[in-house]
Formats: structure tokens, sequence, C-alpha cells
């Protein structure tokens, strides 16, 4: 990607205040994707003067700044949510790779491919924006483009399993499926991604599940409930099918 | 031997690792003009007009070249011996473009930023045309891509049928054979275009040297058929042209074509200026060649007692927008692999090679016999299962004994079938299953109730050079120092062989390989060599240096002899010539004593001295003895998911005399994991318009290592009585056997065949639900 100018604000208020005083201006973080895009912008803001790379567990909550990257976040969590925060990422491209990747690049980008989007929204993650304050994964992956910055990731620490499944052919392609179960505070969730649009919770498998259903069935409420469709790697109809499986087999590993 | 079947390191590895200046990027001037093609967005278009003004009004901007401005001479690309089988169906520049990527314009700048903003600013007015994007449906299509072709060989060339070549070839009556065969497999396969991925992408730089000789150094396979190209294209006598093959970092038979010199060396002419092309990765994944797309349908006849009595294969192949590979690759496909099933009565075959606006296909390992290997291969192991017959006993049924002739391998003539003159492949077989633990895994094991393992092989074999076309000349000098160097126009890819051939001269000579040296691939101080394909650098290339060496040799002992004053029998062990009678000279003392004037009246009564000794030889002939492999896989097939995990593959080779144990180990290897990738992984992808998806690693998937099993890898060494020291060659045929033994083991596995690849997880998944449907 080229730009015209480029600016490092000094703080968060300077570098929203650009963004919404330049149309067309972009926010750089790790800036991997940004290198395959051959458009031209008129001015690039660069978030990394803003400390946004901040790792912090509170009594609650594990807290990861939206500069954190990848690789960061895996040293630092990996023990943390049976270790699914890793196991999310590992599939992404190698280490040096993951060193540049940020949490929020990838959050904030919505890709339906994400793996990382499918255990975030599990565990019941809440954004926390600059200017728009904090809302949930689920409500942010709903909503119409919002043009603010993402700023930190709070992910709740009450959660007591989660497991993490996912279908790709080749090692580091992109994820066919993926699934990811979780017995958090707040109740069941079992979410389901690369349909191949972004993570969504199943509310049929946790009702399933809550009422005394097996993984299996919970599974096929699942791939009832949700939508799957085709793209240029797979079919909508293999999706489903996969569906059936990975939401099992997470169940099942996480022991729900 | 002593240098010969050595694990010798690449004389350039640790120059190359440590980061030495040896490629062509490093080698360019610094003020060498940045040059780009502008290229069609369009797979089918005529170009009504292009206004550059704007873009040349770009600072740094120099030169902008269009159709109009090059001299209209038909040709091809195919870096390969005159006169080429390739269709000439190419201008430099066209006012038609037939696939997407195709050139348009040649740009020229000072800088990369001033071309791509000038690039911005040319306006081209295309006429839009309806392109073919189905293979299948380009024969006799009313869309017609081609009009003037011209072909130096009859191949069959039908531009207004979409045909840019057929190859039929046959023995016997295959029809009345099928009806003595007591079971048929009738089918149909789809094998994908591939992509080379090489590591270092297409590159050249060109450039007039102090004499006014126009220079391009480029990453190429054939400097001399780069140097003849040139010479065609822009009208300039060979002699005036330099071609350099620097380092290479990958090439696979991508870089057997001219994509990038003609033009470079255009913008060299009329500037006076050097200038040098780089594609990005995108380019060359998207705008370069692939590997030839096919149908192929195989119907393969046997008998009870597990004979194979007929064979037909009809070959359907897509050559894209240009044909320049086109006519080699069907017969390959033909000629390097119907010849392993020697005890049939009768065999047919007949391909076709279909123009469409894709990508052009061209050379990629293995060359047309790489994809009807995994036709004939699946068809065999079916036959197998369909007559009760264990695969590998209907293997070594079948395939060609040493003394055995078969029809369509190289070096027949009118006298009489080729024959083959050496051959391990039973014993490949044998180490293979040991390796891979066969008896106690076939046909398959439970893990769970999902996932299952099986086990399924394959065999294989090629050619060794290009029988009947194939000339390699090389010269040995013996230097005033003490050390040897070679002269080979030969080049290396990354392959490791000039190492193979400094090899091949210092066993020949009896010195090791400090005191051998290479000068190789310049078509200014080399002899001609054909140049690196059809896996001929060790056959081809190698016995030339032999010969040449042994030539020296010989030149060597008899001026040895002059200076000794002897008649006498005499010997030389690499350092000191000895007569029978025990009179002894070194040879620094040799050396010294013919290469000073001061000596020459004590030792040369009537020649007053003796020239440098140097010996040039050739090789060229109609040979091409083929190299077997056999191939066992072991994989993991998940029920529920379609995924197929490979486990363990065992690959054993009788490539003849393994000239380099190491150096072959990793061709095996690399041949192995580029099949792999083609059997599971790779998939080429192309948007409704035509335009190629794959364009990043994103996008196309070559294996990680994480994606291979491990490699079992082992030679059964034949001795090849046509081959350097017995040698053959293995630089393609190490890719073929993953695919047909793979798609075997699932079947092991799982009971169900998969006839397209890549074997995807869908793929595999759909035909497990239709198995199931079915019962």
């Amino acid at each position: 990607m080229i730009f015209k100018e480029y600016v490092c604000p000094s703080t968060l208020a300077e570098a929203y205040e650009t963004l919404w005083s330049h149309p067309g201006s972009v926010l750089l973080g790790g800036c991997t994707l940004l290198r395959r895009n051959t458009r031209t912008s008129p001015l690039g803001i660069d978030l990394g003067g803003l400390g946004l790379n901040q790792i912090t567990k509170t009594g609650t909550d594990l807290i990861l700044g939206a500069s954190v990257s990848l690789r960061e976040m895996e040293t630092s969590c990996g023990d943390l949510f049976d270790g699914a925060l890793c196991k999310a990422v590992s599939a992404l491209g190698g280490i040096p790779l993951r060193n540049v990747i940020t949490v929020g690049g990838t959050v904030a980008s919505r890709f339906g491919t994400s793996d990382l989007l499918t255990v975030l929204l599990a565990l019941d993650t809440r954004l926390q924006f600059y200017h728009s304050g904090l809302c949930t994964l689920e409500e942010y992956l709903n909503m119409p483009p919002l043009r603010d910055i993402l700023t930190e990731i709070h992910i709740p620490l009450g959660c007591s399993r989660i497991a993490f499944q996912s279908m790709r052919n080749a090692c580091t392609d992109y994820a066919l499926l993926n699934a990811a179960a979780a017995d958090t505070a707040c109740g069941l969730r079992i979410a389901v991604g690369a349909r191949p649009m972004a993570a969504a919770l199943s509310e049929a498998a946790a009702d399933c599940i809550n009422r005394g259903g097996t993984p299996a069935q919970a599974a096929e409420a699942s791939a009832a409930e949700l939508k799957f469709a085709d793209n240029h790697r797979a079919g909508g109809a293999y999706r489903r099918e996969l569906c059936l499986v990975l939401v099992e087999r997470a169940l099942k590993e996480a022991g729900i | 031997m002593n240098v010969v079947h050595q694990s010798v390191d690449k004389i350039d590895g640790m120059g190359s690792v440590l980061g030495r200046p040896v490629y062509a990027e490093d080698l360019a001037p610094a003020d060498a003009l940045c040059v780009k093609f502008l290229r069609s967005p369009h797979a089918y278009a005529r170009i009504r007009s292009i206004l550059k003004d704007a873009a040349m009004k770009v600072p740094g901007m120099v030169l902008i070249l269009i159709h109009q401005d090059c001299k209209p001479v038909l040709h091809t690309i195919a870096a390969e011996a005159y006169p080429e089988g390739s269709p000439y169906d190419r201008y430099l520049l066209e006012d038609t473009v037939r696939y997407v990527g195709d050139p348009v314009a040649v740009v020229a700048g000072e800088t990369e930023q001033a071309v791509l903003e000038a690039m911005r600013l040319i306006e081209v007015d295309y006429e839009v045309l309806t392109p073919i994007l189905d293979f299948e449906q380009a024969l006799d299509n009313p869309i017609v891509l081609h009009q003037d072709v011209f072909t130096n060989l009859p191949i069959d060339n039908d531009p207004a049928r979409n045909i840019a070549a057929s190859f039929p070839w046959t023995r016997g009556d295959v029809d009345a054979e099928l009806k003595k065969s007591d079971a048929v497999v009738k089918s149909t396969y789809y094998v994908q275009a591939q992509l080379h991925a090489m590591t270092e992408t297409h590159r050249a730089f060109s450039y007039y040297d102090a004499r006014g000789i126009l220079t391009i150094v480029s990453s190429c396979q054939s400097p001399f058929h780069v140097q003849r190209i040139v010479s065609k294209t822009l009208e300039i006598p060979q002699y005036k042209i330099r071609v350099i093959k620097p380092r290479v970092g990958g090439a696979f038979g991508g870089k057997n074509s001219t994509f990038i010199e003609p033009f470079i060396a255009w913008v060299t002419k009329l500037t006076g200026r050097p200038a040098q092309m780089i594609f990005d990765r995108r380019e060359s994944l998207t705008c370069t060649n692939t590997r030839h797309g096919m149908r192929i349908r195989v119907t393969m006849g046997g008998k009870k007692d597990g004979t194979i009595n007929a064979i037909r294969l009809e070959v359907l192949a897509n050559t894209g927008a240009y044909g320049e590979h086109a006519i080699d690759v069907l017969a390959v496909a033909c000629k390097n692999t119907l010849p392993m099933y020697a005890k049939i009565s009768a065999v047919d075959y007949y391909g076709v090679q279909v123009y469409t606006n894709m990508v052009p296909g061209g050379a990629y390992r293995g060359f047309g016999g790489a994809q009807s290997n995994f036709a004939i291969e699946c068809a065999a192991n079916e036959l197998a299962h369909k007559l009760g017959i264990d695969p590998i006993a209907l293997r070594k049924k079948n395939i060609i004994e040493e003394g055995e002739s078969h029809p369509f391998l190289a070096g027949g003539s009118p006298a009489g079938d080729a024959i083959v003159r050496s051959t391990t492949l039973a014993r490949c077989i044998d180490k293979g299953r040991e390796l891979i633990g066969w008896d106690s895994k076939y046909p398959c094991r439970e893990l769970d109730g999902d996932r299952v393992r099986g086990v399924g092989m394959s065999v294989a074999m090629h050619g060794s050079s290009i029988g009947g076309m194939d000339v390699a000349d090389a010269e040995v000098r013996l230097n005033y120092d003490g050390g040897y160097t070679v002269f080979s126009g030969a080049s290396d890819l990354g392959t490791g062989a000039e190492t193979i051939l400094c090899q091949i001269a210092a066993e020949a000579l009896c010195t090791d390989m400090d005191h051998v040296w290479i000068v190789a691939a310049d078509t200014g101080t080399t002899p001609y060599d054909k140049g690196a394909y059809a896996s001929s650098s060790t056959y081809a290339s190698g016995n030339a240096v032999l010969k040449a060496a042994q030539k020296l040799k010989a030149e060597l002992l008899r001026g040895a002899k002059l200076v000794l004053r002897t008649e006498e029998e005499i010997l030389f062990d690499g350092r000191c010539f000895q007569t029978s009678s025990g009179k002894t000279l070194s040879l620094s003392e040799y050396l010294t004593k013919v290469t000073y004037w001061k000596f020459a009246p004590d030792y040369f009564a009537d020649e007053k001295t003796m020239p440098q000794l140097s010996a040039s030889a050739r090789h060229g002939g109609p040979t091409s003895p083929p190299p077997f492999v056999a191939g066992f896989a072991e994989v993991e097939v998940d029920r529920r998911t379609g995924k197929v995990t490979l486990i363990d593959y065992a690959e054993v080779v009788d490539c003849g005399t393994v000239i380099n144990p190491k150096l072959a180990r990793i061709q095996v290897e690399g041949g192995l994991v580029q099949g792999m990738g083609y059997a599971l992984f790779e998939e080429i992808r192309y948007d409704k318009r035509g335009r190629m998806l794959s364009d990043s690693y994103t996008e196309y998937h070559i294996p990680r290592r994480l994606d291979i099993p491990r490699m079992q890898v082992a030679f059964e060494e034949s001795c090849e009585p046509t081959g350097p020291y017995g040698a053959k060659s293995l630089g393609e045929v190490v890719f073929h056997t993953p695919a047909s033994a793979i798609e075997e083991a699932i079947y092991n596995a799982v009971g169900v065949r998969l006839r397209s690849l890549p074997m995807t997880p869908e793929k595999v998944l759909a035909a497990i639900r239709e198995k199931e449907g079915r019962q």
C-alpha cells in the first residue's frame, strides 16, 4: 500500500481526530495484510507510539492491548484457557509472521477465516474502542463498519473449560471451518467460524447440552441453526458436514 | 571410486549460504534501468489503441515500447534445441492479448517508482473478446485464438480448431487385445496445472560490454537457446550476443522459456543502457507458465495371470494461450511412461493440446510423464484389485526387465525397438515394501472409529536426456598451476550439476575436487550445451565431461612420455607418472617443464614444446536410459472430515550409479514434496473472467515441513553401460509416485477411488458419502 503522507500521533485523541478529519486515511498497526494491498491512501496513521502493546491480568479479565502481537499473546498466555489461544493461531504462517500480526488487527478486521475470532467469541470477549467504548465481540461482529480505534481486548477469566477444533487442508491454509466450545462464567458458548463467514454463536447447540443432549446432538443443532456458504475454497454443504464433526469433537474434548 | 559415489558438498554451497553475491540481482549494474511489463487485465482482447504520452512525462521515465514498435517476428519462447517442435505462435508484442497477464507494453525508467507511476498513466483501449476458459470446450470452439502459426516440424498444429499439437502412436490392435482380457479398467482422470513456486522469481539484466557485445545475465535454464531466440527476435547476429547464467535459485522447468530476455535486450539495444527486469512473486506465479493440466482416459486390460495385455491412453491437455512446450509434453507423456509395462501386446496413445485463454503450460519436472503416470498407475492398481491380484505382484509380473524392449522406448529405430540395459526396479519394490512395513499394514489398520490408515504403492520411470536430440559439448583443460578447468554449457539450477560434473572430471583424472574448477553456462566462453531440462545434466553433460577428461588424460600420458623420453608403458595416479622400469615424474615437474620455454630444448627435440593440454568431446546419441522408482505411501484418513494426513513415505530409486549420495537424496526429497503437493494441496483457481486467483502463497499451498511425513529414501544402484560411471538421471522421475501411491493408500483405507487431483478433503468425503449412499 502507498501512502501520500504518514503521521505518528502520540495520543489516542490525536490519532482519533486525525482519522476523522482525513477521509481515506488508514490506521497502521502490524500492517501484515496491508502489504498485499496495492491501493494508494492519502494518509497513514501509525499506532506504534500509543502504548497499546500491554498485557495485563486483573482479578476478572485478561486484557490484551490491540498492538500485542500474536506471538506475544502465545508466549505470555499459552497456559490460559486450556491453550486455546495458542491453538487458534498456530496455523498462521510461522513465528516470523506471528511476530508481526497483532490481535487488534485480527479482531478489528473481522475476517471470516480467522480462528482466533472463534475462540474469542466462545470466551465472551469484550472490545474497548477509544470513542465508542466497550462492546461485546458478538455485537461488533454484527455492526456496520466502525471508524474508531480498537485499544483493548478483554477476555473474562471465568472460563472453566474450552476446546478449539479446526479443519484445513495444508497446515497453514485458511480454515475450511472452525469451532470452539467453552464453559464460561455466563454459561455454555459454542462458536463456529470460517463458514466462510466469521464466527457466530450457536444458541441451539448450547440449549441442547443444557437440556441434557449429547455432543453429537448439539452439533446437529448447530448445523441446522447456522448458515454456511460456498466459496472458492470449499462448498457450503461440506462446511455443514464439518460443523457436525468439529462441534461434536470440541464438546467432547472440553468434556462438556 | 574416489570422488564419484561420494557425498561431496556442493562446490558453491557454503558461498551461497554465506551470502556471496552470485545471483542475477546481485550482479546487476547499479544504474540499470528498471523495466516492467504493463499486462492485460483481460483474458482475450484486441488492443485498439495505447496512449503513452502522459506516462512518458513522469520524471525518470525513459522508454515505453508497444506492439507497433516491434518488428513482427513469429517465434516460440521455448528454450529448446533448434528446430523446435514448439509452434511459433508468438510475437514480442502484439495487438492481441490472450491471457490475463499477457504483456501489453514494456515500460523502462530510472527508478521503480517512476515506472509504477507511469504504468498507472498508460491508457489502453481494449476490445474485450469472449475467452475460452474451459479446456474441454476448446476443441472446435467457434472462438479461435490464433491465426498466424509457423511450425518447423509436423506436429498437427491446427489453429482453426484450437489445436496446438497432437501426438498419436500405436503398436498392435488394442481393441482386439482387450477382447482377450479377463478384466478391463476404463477410467478418466483429471490432473491439474501446477505452479513451480521456485525460490528466486524470474529475472534478468542486459548491458553492452566494452566491445559492444549485448550481454544478458539471466536466471535461466538454457543460455544457448536464449541467445538464439534473442538473436531471432531482435535481428542481431548470435555472435554479437552473450548470455550468461549466474547462480539460479531454483527453476524446475519454469525458467525454460524466454519471458524476459528479448525485452530487456530490446531496451538496451534502443537506449544503450543496462536494463533489468525482475518479476515479483505474483507475476512469477500468474504470468509465466504452469504444468499442463490434462484429462486422461485410460483403458487397461489384464489377464487372470496378472499380465497387462493392452493399454490405451487418450490425453486432452491444456496448453493455455501459447503452445511453447505442447508437443514435447505430449510425446513425453507417451514415451516416458508406457514402456514401463513390457509384456504388453498392444498399446495405443493419442494426445492433443488445445489452446485456451489461460496461463500457458510449460516445462515442469515430469513434463507430461508425471500426469500420465498418475493415470496409468491408478489404473494398474485398480486392475490388480479387479483381477484379485496383489498390486505389488502385478507390478513385478509386468515391469520391463533388463534386455527387454518396448516399441515406445527412446532409442528405437526401424531396425529394432530399444532395450532397457539397466534396471533394479524389482529390488526397489522389495526394498520399499520393507521400509514402509507393507506386510503388517496392508491394506489398512483402524485407529479409532473415525480414523483409518492405509498403504498404497506405485512405480514410475522417465528418461535421461532426450534421445536423438540432446547435444552436450565439454572441454577439459590442464592448467600450468596443476588444476583442471572444465568448460561446460550445462546449467546448474541449484541442482548441484556443476558439482557432479567436477566429480566426474576429478574421478577420470585421478585427482580431487580441490583441483577441478568449472566454468559453465556462458555462451561467450563455454561450448554448446542444450541446457538443463529433460534430466540431462548428469547423463548428457556428464558423459561429455567424462569423455573430454578421458581424452585429456590420454593426451597427458603422451606428453609425459615425451618428457620422460620413453616408449614404455606409463601409469598416472593423479600426481605422479611412473614407467614400468621405475622412472618417475611428478605432475608439477611435468607442468614446469612444458610451460616454460627455457626447458623446451632439453625435452623436445623435434617439437620445440607442447601446447597447454585441452580436450573436447561431445555427447549426442539415441539413448535415453530410463531411471526407475518405487513409491510407497502410508496415509491416515479421517472418515468424517475427509482429511488425508501423510504418515510415512518410502521411495527407492534406480538412477544407475549414484554419483553423489547426498545431492541425490536431496533431489528425491524435493521431488517427493512437490509430488505430495500435487497429490493433496496444490490447486490453481481462476475467477470467472480468467484471472488467476492463486497469486500468492496464502492462496496457493505448496507443502510446509509440517505437511510432510517421514521420508525414507533409498537407492538400488544399477549400472547403465551408456551413462557416465554407470549413471542415468533422477531429476524428474522422483516427482511421479506420490499422487498414485497416495490415491491407492486412500482406497485401501476407505474404499473410494479419487480420479481428480488434488485429492482434497472435500473430494474424499464426497466419495465416502457417495459410497455409503450406494450401499
